[in-house]
């Protein structure tokens, strides 16, 4: 063995390393599954970010996986290890959606997107932690708190807390959260990795424990724009079971990693979306600019059409479709983590007509932000406002107040679940320490053009390379 | 006399058979005094009762379109 694999910690290869590495010879799935077991026994009394290790079962997909490369069967994904957000279903393997109430639920039928993943050869090494149904918040009280490996004692974001941990962490290279406001994007810019929400329909959300049917997205969360591609690549397309699922076509994500980014326009965010924000979040987020300048773009102002209305529109459907589909356990309230509790209790109060109006002007917003978009290729707004919240008070640090999270951490986020713009996230510096990242949108079904933004970005900074102190100090920071 | 946002919740939750205690309703108040400002920009959006005329299913059906 030589190159890659013999210098580095297996754990701390992208999944693209990882296949490169597998058909080079260099080592095998067996190998990089123990590697990142071991990594689970390093940081996991730190952060807790795994709730279901399947290790047993990994390890003998593994080494189907080893024969398939020795024998040249090898499929997209062959032998990457992978872990799923316990919202997703698995087929005989529990799926609690982080909640006492489903703590025995055993599905029998897995949800489409990992059905894809193991037909595409990947490991499910782990169901993750969530926040109790995608919104209850960061403290689990049935699975416990899931800490940032950046700083212990602040909050990975959520809902897809496990998820952004577990990938910051190097404990896997591959996560699939969810995303209804930002649980995507809002877990990869606190913990310094990437991901994408991608357009809304284009994954299918078949056996993914709703929240809110028209604003629910999964996608990946890596460590690179080409592993996000990668594994978008694999779970995205129809799927009858989704009503909602895209037809259209998947393109090739893994070439527009590869073009240049030279000519490219993007839009730099003015407007309500970026009125608050801390100010050396802010010069950060200026210098990834700049960095996308050097990478080949032109940056240009634009005024996206955000305001207090579309967050209402996007709070008035997400409180009325959560009320629907949650109507069961309403009686069960007192017994929901604290976060869902309190969005739960306040959605009987939005009006029918409210909801429906919020439907209706959603169009509205998709055609401003479509003419915002004219004589561009892509919007640039700041992943994350703030740095991630301290969890014993969960109030952002704008630098001249303090305000409670959810004020602040969905702003840059739910915009793009009314719209359905695809929002891919890249990790863009560190601000005291802490990731702050960088997101770029597109125009509907257009993520090819974000990965090829994405990549010329990586390819001009190494913030996505860098790894929290956790991992280099062996699990005590 | 109009009533108050508490008593309006506890009629509200009444009609949909669903009960709440008094901190959980002073919760939501507080959550919904939060959203109003922006509701109240929403409901004063003009939009067209003639054709075009936007449905529900509009936005993702806009989506899904080739443009």
């Amino acid at each position: 063995m030589s190159s890659v694999a013999t210098r580095t910690d297996l754990a701390d290869l992208a999944a693209t390393e990882l296949l490169a590495a597998y058909a080079a010879g260099e080592t095998t799935p067996v190998e990089a599954t123990q590697a990142c077991l071991a990594r689970f026994e390093q940081v996991e009394p730190a952060i807790n970010a795994v709730l279901l290790p399947l290790a047993e079962r990994a390890l003998a997909q593994a080494e189907e996986s080893t024969r398939r490369w020795r024998t040249g069967e090898a499929r997209t994904l062959e032998g990457v290890p992978y872990g799923l957000k316990d919202i997703i279903a698995t087929e005989g393997v529990p799926t609690t959606g982080g909640s006492a109430l489903y703590r025995e639920l055993v599905p029998a039928e897995s949800a489409a997107l990992a059905e894809r993943l193991e037909a595409a050869g990947g490991i499910l090494l782990a169901k993750l932690q969530t926040f109790e149904f995608a919104c209850g918040g960061p403290d689990n009280r049935t699975f416990g708190i899931v800490r940032n490996p950046w700083d212990l004692a602040r909050t990975t974001g959520g809902s897809s807390s496990g998820s952004g941990a577990a990938v910051a962490a190097a404990e896997l290279p591959v996560a699939i959260g969810t995303d209804t406001g930002g649980s995507i994007r809002i877990p990869c810019a606190y913990c310094g990795i990437n991901g994408i929400k991608a357009t809304f329909g284009r994954v299918p959300r078949h056996g993914v424990m709703g929240l809110s049917w028209t604003m629910d997205h999964a996608g990946p969360m890596t460590r690179s724009t080409a592993d996000t591609a990668l594994v978008l690549g694999v779970v995205a397309g129809r799927d009858e079971r989704d009503p909602t699922s895209s037809s259209k076509p998947v393109p090739d994500y893994a070439a527009a990693v590869e073009r240049p980014a030279t000519g490219m326009r993007v839009g730099r965010a003015t407007g309500w979306i970026v009125e608050r924000m801390h100010p050396e979040v802010a010069a950060t987020y200026e210098a990834s600019l700049a960095a996308l300048g050097e990478a080949g773009a032109t940056i240009v102002d634009v005024e996206l059409p955000f305001s207090a209305a579309s967050d209402a529109a996007s709070w008035a459907i997400i409180f009325s479709e959560m009320l629907s589909l949650h109507r069961a356990h309403f009686p069960k309230l007192e017994e929901r983590d604290a976060m869902g509790a309190m969005l739960l209790s306040a959605a009987p109060f939005v009006h029918a007509s409210d909801y429906l109006l919020a439907l209706r002007a959603r169009n509205v917003f998709q055609q401003e932000l479509e003419a915002a978009f004219e004589g561009l290729d892509a919007v640039a707004t700041p992943a994350n406002l703030t740095i991630a919240p301290l969890l014993e008070d969960m109030h952002c640090d704008l630098g001249d107040e303090l305000v409670p999270w959810l004020e602040v951490a969905t702003r840059t986020q739910v915009p793009f679940n009314l719209t359905g713009n695809p929002a891919l996230i890249l990790p863009a510096g560190l601000v005291d320490g802490l990731p702050v990242g960088l997101q770029l949108v597109g125009r509907p079904h257009d993520e090819s053009t974000l990965f090829t933004l994405g990549a010329a970005f990586e390819r001009v900074t190494d913030h996505h390379r860098r790894r929290p102190p956790l991992v280099s100090t062996g699990g005590s920071a | 006399m109009t009533p108050s946002i508490p008593v309006l919740y506890e009629l509200s939750l009444a009609d949909q058979e669903l009960e709440l205690s008094a901190e959980r309703i002073a919760e939501a108040g507080a959550a919904h005094a939060r959203l109003r400002p922006g509701l109240e920009e929403l409901r004063r959006l003009e939009l067209s009762f003639l054709e075009p005329v936007l449905e529900p299913a509009s936005a993702l059906q806009w989506l899904e379109a080739d443009r």
